[in-house]
């Protein structure tokens, strides 16, 4: 596939502080790209890096094969979904859309027709003629969004923009953004601190950590099979156990925990191990699964700590032998083990052979 | 309980009438004796006459003091709002070293006393080798004007998004134009303010024009020359009724662009 828009080695330094340390990057042409990591992680740097409002220290920035590092943001082909939105409060909706069209001084029919088309777009023809300040929140993150596609850019920049949303109108925002891209076909690169909104939305997505990149893949393979101890606690739940390889045999790693007993694995591809090794088991809570009668399959004691009920599944709490934190289990509503339950009960507590990833230890 | 709280109330109206008749009092007393018809200031009124308003009227040298005024206002208004313009953008949007190092620098002509500020300036300009003139008189305004045009734009600025700079840029504009676009119309309401404020602060002043102006007297200079003739006293005092009414007039009139700034500041473009 065609990288559309690169980061070469870039590195921005803040006095002492590295706010991007070394990151590359390779992002395909029409993909919906995440930026996704805790708050001063370093992805606003990136994405500013990428629009022209930060120029790095070293490295260079490319797109379309064009190196722009050293371009100002006006001469980018690039456009900004702020996270505050940055609505021109003196202009009305128009003339907020119609901005960047006058300044590239489009004739003023074809402006007319460019502006009429954005605004059915975000389906806001009826509020034209209002001011930023008689617009909801939702109206202006539309208003954002259709005067910086009206550019028609090569890569459109969204920093944080459903972060000021309220819950529902944020998730009814994810779908529509995620439409509206397939629709349009840029390249959209998204800046999130929210992990459920990077996942349901992006094609890919880099978690970034202290100013480095830990890991770039799909939601799926972020979720399922995380390439470190980072990844893997930043995104979602994940109980973690540590453990020594016992034996590899073939496609399967045998690797002997405190909590869990022998447990088997399947093997990563391409994951150097050896008997002797530490590791780290990880599972996810909904890979777990507990019961009030033994299994057949492996299976070891809990003691119920708490359970915590979300509608379509509980999360329950457990301890076990041998492991210094709780355990997270996810039950769905309806199964038997869920019924009359009390705190302390001793309960079996077994796992997915499939759902166990294997981390470096460090 | 209600007759002490209606007492009370009548006690709050005696002080507010007094603490008016304290603030205006000598301001009634200015057209008062300026349509009076007689050289002495004193009561009774001796019956109504506009002479003192002809006399002002067809008085050269009053003129001439008048054009010297509203000149160096204007220049002056202008100057510090331009200068007052850069810096409030500078030190609320950028990161300016010792911040507060030149704030404090720009308002210490607030606080050194005028006279002492007078003759610094006057040693300045007659060192650098300008002369006594309307410019030495500008330049000491300038420096004068700076504090007010800087405060009112700092409290603009301050409330001003610099991510509608940033979104201008995204959207093709370059820094020049996005000043115009965006910057601009959006603290012009406190652009206008700062020009009336400064030019008053020009006008009103006595003690720099004093030191600076040389021959060409600026109006407070030229009132106060007059001050040594008794005869032409009621002429002064028509003078400075018709400068507060006026005064009146620009403070209600900037006050009305305030306030047309805050409750709509989308039509200020």
């Amino acid at each position: 596939m065609s990288e559309f828009l690169e980061l070469e080695a870039v590195t921005k330094r803040y006095d002492k502080v590295v706010a991007v340390d070394d990151v590359s990057l390779a992002i395909r042409r029409g993909e919906f790209f995440s930026l996704l990591g805790p708050s001063g992680c370093g992805k606003t740097t990136v994405l500013r890096m990428i629009g022209g409002f930060i120029l790095p220290d070293r490295g260079r920035v490319l797109i379309d094969d064009q190196d722009v590092t050293d371009l100002p943001p006006n001469k980018r082909p690039t456009n900004t979904v702020f996270q505050s939105y940055a609505i021109f409060p003196h202009l009305n909706v128009r003339d907020n859309i119609a901005y960047g069209l006058r300044t590239e001084r489009v004739p003023k029919t074809e402006r007319d027709a460019r502006v009429a088309q954005a605004l059915a777009m975000i389906k806001l023809e009826h509020c034209a003629a209002k001011n930023a300040a008689q617009l909801s929140g939702g109206e202006r993150q539309r208003v954002a969004l259709a005067r910086a596609l009206v550019k028609r850019p090569k890569v459109l920049l969204l920093d944080e923009p459903l972060g000021a949303l309220d819950k529902r109108l944020r998730e009814a925002m994810q779908v529509e953004l995620r439409q509206l891209q397939r629709e349009v076909g840029i390249t959209f690169v998204f800046v999130t601190h929210d992990q459920e909104e990077a996942l349901s939305m992006s094609d890919r997505i880099a978690v970034m950590e202290k100013g480095k990149i830990l890991q770039v893949a799909d939601p799926k393979t972020l979720y399922e099979a995380p390439s470190s101890r980072a990844v893997a606690s930043f995104i979602g739940t994940m109980n973690l156990f540590e453990g020594r390889v016992a034996s590899v045999l073939g496609a399967s790693v045998v690797v002997e925990t405190r909590a869990l007993g022998r447990i088997e694995a399947p093997r990563q591809e391409g994951a150097m191990l050896a008997a002797g090794n530490s590791v780290l088991v990880a599972l996810r809570p909904e890979s777990l699964s507990v019961s009030r009668a033994a299994q057949p399959s492996p299976s070891v004691l809990c003691r119920l700590i708490s359970a915590a009920y979300f509608g379509d599944r509980s999360q329950m709490q457990v301890g076990v032998e041998g492991s210094a934190t709780s355990v997270a289990v996810a039950v769905p509503s309806g199964a038997a083990v869920s019924e009359g339950l009390t705190a302390g009960e001793t309960l079996h507590l077994s796992w997915r052979p499939d759902g166990v990833v294997l981390l470096p230890a460090h | 309980m209600t007759a002490r709280r209606s007492q009370n109330g009548r006690w709050l109206l005696v002080y507010a009438i007094a603490y008016l008749a304290f603030l205006y009092g000598p301001v009634v007393l200015l057209p008062l004796f300026s349509f009076n018809d007689s050289v002495f200031i004193a009561f009774p009124l001796s019956g109504f006459t506009t002479r003192w308003y002809r006399e002002m009227a067809a008085d050269r040298a009053m003129h001439a003091a008048l054009m010297n005024t509203l000149t160096v206002g204007s220049i002056a208004a202008l100057g510090s709002t331009i200068l007052g313009l850069l810096a409030a953008k500078a030190l609320t949007q950028g990161r300016v070293p010792g911040r507060s190092a030149l704030l404090g620098a720009t308002n210490l002509p607030l606080f050194i006393p005028e006279i002492v500020l007078g003759i610094a300036l006057l040693l300045l300009v007659t060192t650098v080798g300008i002369p006594l003139s309307l410019v030495s008189v500008m330049i000491g305004h300038l420096l004068i004007c700076l504090p007010f045009a800087l405060a009112v734009l700092m409290a603009r600025f301050e409330g001003f998004d610099a991510s509608l700079e940033e979104a201008s840029r995204d959207l093709g504009e370059n820094s020049w134009m996005t000043f115009w676009r965006v910057t601009f119309p959006l603290v012009l309401p406190g652009i206008v303010a700062s020009l009336l404020l400064t030019f008053i602060v020009s006008f009103d002043d006595f003690m720099i024009a004093f030191f600076l102006s040389g021959t060409d007297a600026t109006l407070p200079v030229y009132i106060w020359g007059e001050l040594r003739f008794p005869a032409r006293l009621p002429r002064v005092l028509a003078l400075g009724a018709a400068i507060v009414i006026v005064s009146a007039l620009v403070i209600v009139l900037a006050e009305w662009l305030r306030r047309a700034g805050t409750e709509e500041p989308s039509r200020a473009a």
